[in-house]
This record gives structure tokens, sequence and C-alpha cells, in this order.
């Protein structure tokens, strides 16, 4: 069943491995690059590659669709390619249960997202320290350790979900782009508001916090699928 | 062959469509109640992160959907993922094109047909985002000029969402298959956007050197200091002053060191009456882009395609 999941998958595995590794490498070079090289004044940044980057990041919140990406890309089209070109009919009556099938694949394919957006995460936390003293921690909030790799998680197993359900790929992967918008927005708008005018902000307990409301929502998606995999009348 | 058109892209014309209204709608109210809530004198300063208190809150609104708002392109991305990629691929996909190909209508026709109705929509849909925005970020054009918002003015955005449109067209004829055409409708469309956007948008014309107040209104794109024999950037016009210290970031505390041992500060910037100029330019590029992609999806699918 590992062998066939891998077959199946294995653009899968290699595009989320190559976006993550194409992004790293950017900061990684960035970093290499002359890290710290920029200028805070009337708000306008200088400085190359590196500069660039940041003025990117800083101005325009250009890495937070991230996760749409990988739950359009992985999740939707996990059970959704296979409901849609009937082939399930096939894979379900072979000797693996229908339960194992859906464990491994998702256990497979979550753990590559996992793995390397928390790899990445962890290179672009990195990279920011030196602009945390002026930019405050909060401006990549969304792109932390724990909240991106708990995010793309989420959007994937919001994919799979969707896929279940809806038995076709273009329309779960619309519910991936509204689903993780409306919980974006959800959660700038009341969670980390309320967070940042509490008592004691803290970067490390807001990204505790997001990771316990990402994980959560993504293990809800799971159960979805599950059920809806168990469910399905052939 | 209309009426077929509309029966097969309904649905994705419908979510389209409430995306791009649900845009455009949004930056109409906002325009509406800045212009209620504050008087028109104070309402241009509004658009500044240095605004003061006469702002009332609204300075907070405006740079926060400033800042969102390079996430519009995902609205040129949704054209091309949802209506475009889909548009011959999935009948490619399916066989189902064998069906449609030997009717009455010819494949040309029956081809451009698709292309004409969802093509005006994606145009009339994203000309309306960009009105809107234009509209809320009008009073915005003397105090910070137009260039902040130069992705989201027309005709530069919808000639960024036809061209993504018919990118995505033409994914679905080269690949046939609907996942792959979306993944690198997606890829191919970032990787064309970006690279104009911060590489080529730079230097339609050449940028003119000035003082910082002489930029007003118009796009600066570096500040550079000379100390008459040579031209540096700010690190390096430190290094060769040899303050490089080891702090990482500077303020100006460092720039009036520079200019106490006689750097000149100035600013190279394209000035301010060159924006309808780089919107004419961007819109030409990707208007020729889209064009190269009809012309190539039109190749397939007569001599391709069966």
């Amino acid at each position: 069943m590992t062998w066939v999941a891998w077959r199946q998958h294995r653009w899968v595995f290699a595009g989320i491995a190559a976006m993550f590794a194409v992004l790293s490498a950017l900061f990684l070079i960035a970093e290499a690059s002359g890290n710290g090289s920029v200028l805070t004044w009337s708000g306008t940044v200088i400085g190359g590659f590196p500069g660039f980057l940041r003025s990117y990041e800083e101005l325009n919140n250009g890495f937070a669709p991230l996760p749409i990406l990988v739950g359009m890309l992985a999740g939707a089209p996990l059970l959704a390619g296979e409901l849609e070109h009937g082939t399930h009919r096939y894979s379900w009556t072979q000797g693996v249960s229908r339960n194992r099938w859906l464990v491994t694949k998702t256990l497979m394919i979550g753990a590559v997202v996992t793995v390397f957006s928390a790899a990445y995460a962890s290179v672009h936390t990195r990279w920011y320290q030196p602009y945390a003293a002026q930019g405050g921690w909060f401006m990549i909030a969304s792109q932390g350790s724990l909240a991106l790799p708990a995010a793309c998680l989420f959007t994937f197993a919001l994919g799979t979900a969707a896929g279940a359900l809806l038995g076709r790929v273009v329309p779960a992967m619309a519910t991936v782009v509204v689903g993780h918008l409306a919980v974006l927005v959800v959660e700038r708008a009341f969670v980390r508001r309320n967070h940042l005018l509490g008592e004691a902000p803290d970067f490390w307990t807001y990204q505790a916090i997001q990771l316990g409301l990402y994980a959560g929502l993504a293990a809800c998606c799971l159960a979805v699928s599950f059920l809806a995999v168990r469910n399905k009348f052939s | 062959m209309l009426w077929m058109a509309w029966r097969q892209h309904r649905l994705a014309v419908f979510s389209v469509a409430v995306a791009f209204s649900g845009a455009a709608a949004f930056f109409f109210l906002l325009g509406n109640r800045m212009r209620a809530a504050l008087p028109a004198d104070v309402l241009p300063n509004c658009f500044s992160v240095a605004s003061g208190p006469e702002c009332d809150g609204w300075a907070r609104v405006v740079n926060e959907t400033l800042n969102l708002s390079v996430l519009l392109p995902v609205l040129a991305i949704a054209a091309g993922v949802f209506l475009g990629a889909p548009l011959l691929a999935r009948e490619m996909e399916q066989r189902t094109h064998r069906y449609a190909w030997t009717q009455g209508v010819s494949r040309l026709r029956w081809l451009n047909t698709k292309l004409v109705m969802l093509g005006a929509t994606v145009l009339l849909l994203s000309t309306a985002v960009s009105a809107a925005h234009m509209w809320w970020y009008a009073p915005a054009a003397k105090t910070e000029g137009l260039f902040d918002a130069f992705g989201m003015t027309a005709p530069v955005f919808p000639a960024v969402c036809l061209f993504a449109f018919l990118l995505g067209v033409f994914m679905g004829a080269l690949f046939k298959r609907v996942l792959t055409a979306i993944t690198l409708t997606t890829a191919g469309f970032l990787a064309c956007l970006v690279p104009v956007q911060t590489i080529f948008r730079t230097r339609y014309l050449p940028a003119v050197d000035g003082q910082y107040a002489e930029a007003r209104g118009g796009w600066v794109m570096d500040f550079l200091y000379t100390d008459g024999s040579g031209t540096y950037t700010l690190f390096s016009a430190l290094q060769k002053a040899g303050l490089s210290g080891s702090g990482t970031s500077f303020g100006s505390k460092e720039i009036g060191q520079l200019k106490a041992l006689g750097f000149r500060e100035f600013v190279s910037y394209q000035p301010a009456d060159r924006f309808w100029t780089f919107q004419l330019i961007e819109a030409g590029i990707f208007t020729g882009l889209a064009a190269v992609c009809v012309a190539l999806t039109f190749y397939l699918v007569r001599t391709r395609l069966a």
C-alpha cells in the first residue's frame, strides 16, 4: 500500500518538496548575501536581494497564500481524483480495507506536507531574527515554525475532506480557497486582535494558539474524510 | 452555441463572479465610507502611514488594506485556474470533445465562442474591481501618488486577469489534464507576474536622479549617496566612509554621520507624470502574452488535438 500511494502521488510529493525547497533556498541565499542589511528611514528598505525579499514580505503579505497552494495541490486531488475517475471502485475491492487505504494516503502526504513546511518555516523564522527588533515578531505570525505547518496540514485535510464529500477535484480546490480565507480572516480579525490587545502578547504563545486552532480544524476535517469514505456506497 | 457555453461553464463563471464582485464591493464601500466619515480636506492625508489623529483610525484601515492588496493577483489566478484551465482540459480528460467536435459547429467556432464569452466576462469583472479600487484610492493621487496602487489600476489589472485566463486555457490545451493545467497555470502566471513587477516595471523608462522633495507623488526606487567621485548605495557609502558597524539596522544617525563626512544624498525615481505611460506599457506586455496564448491554443486545437 505504501508503494501504491507513492506511485499514485509521487508528483505531489515532488511538487510539495520542490516548492518548499525553493522557498527555503531563497531565504538561505538572502541570509548568506548580507542578512541584516536594512535601512529604516521613512519606511524605505534598501539592500539588494535581501532588501527586496524583506520589502516583499513587509509590504505585501506575499507568502500568505502558501497553505492554499498546499491544500489545492496535495489535498483536493487526493480522494477526489479517484472518485472523479471512478478508480476508487478498483482500489476498494483489493485486499486492503478502505480505512487502511485512506490512513496510508493521508499519513504519507500529511507527513511530507508537515515536514517540508516546518523546515521552510524554521528557515524563515531564523532569517527574520535580526529584523524582529524593529518589525516585531508578529509580522511573521502566520509564517512561524508552528503556525505555518499547522495551517498547511489544515488546508491539506480540508482539501481531502472536500474531495471526499464532493467527489470532484475543481470544486474541492475552490472549497480550499474559500475555507482557508474564511479561517484566516476569523483568525486575524478576532483571535489575533484579542491576543494583541490582551495582557502580554507573546510570539511563541500565539504560535501555540495557532497550532491548536489549525490542528483542531485539521483533525475535524480528517474525521469527516474517514466518515465520508466509510459511508460511501460504492 | 452561446447557450451551451453558458450551460457548461455557469458554475465556474458564477464562482469567479462572486469573488470579483466581492472585492469590487469592498473597495467601493470603503471609498464611500471614507468619503462620508472624513472632511474633503483631511481625506487625502489619510492614505499615509504617518497620518495624524484627525484620520480617526482610518489610516490603520488603509494600511491593512494596502498590505493585503498584494493578494489581489489571487483573483487573476482564480480566473486562470477555475475558468481557464478546465475549459479544454476537462473535455480532453473526459473525452467529451469528441462529441462536441462532431456536431454542426466547427471546432474553431466552438473554441471562439467559449473564449469570447468567458474572456469578456473576465475583462468586465476585473475592470469593475479596478474601477472600485481607483475610486477608493483617488483622493491619494495628490498626496501619495498613484504608483502605490499600480497593479490594481486599469488597464494593467484587467490585462493581467485576461492573461491568467488565457494562460489557463493554453495550459489545458497543451497538457490535456485538469490537474496538471491548474498547477502549471499557477506556476506559469507567477513566473511571468513576479519578474515583471519586480524587475521590468522599474525599467520601462530610465530613472531620474533628483532630491527627495522632487520625487513627491512619483516612485522612489533608491536612496543613493555621492562624495563627488562616485555613487554609492547606503551600505557601500557606509563602508567607504568606514562607518559600517556591527549593527543590524541603520537609521537617521548613520545618515547624519555620512552627511557630515561630505556625502550628498539623492534619490533615483520615476516621476509622477509617467504613471499612465507605465500603465500602457505594462498592459501592452500582458495583452501581448495573452495574444500569444490565444494563438497557440488555436494552433493546438486546429492541428494537434483529436
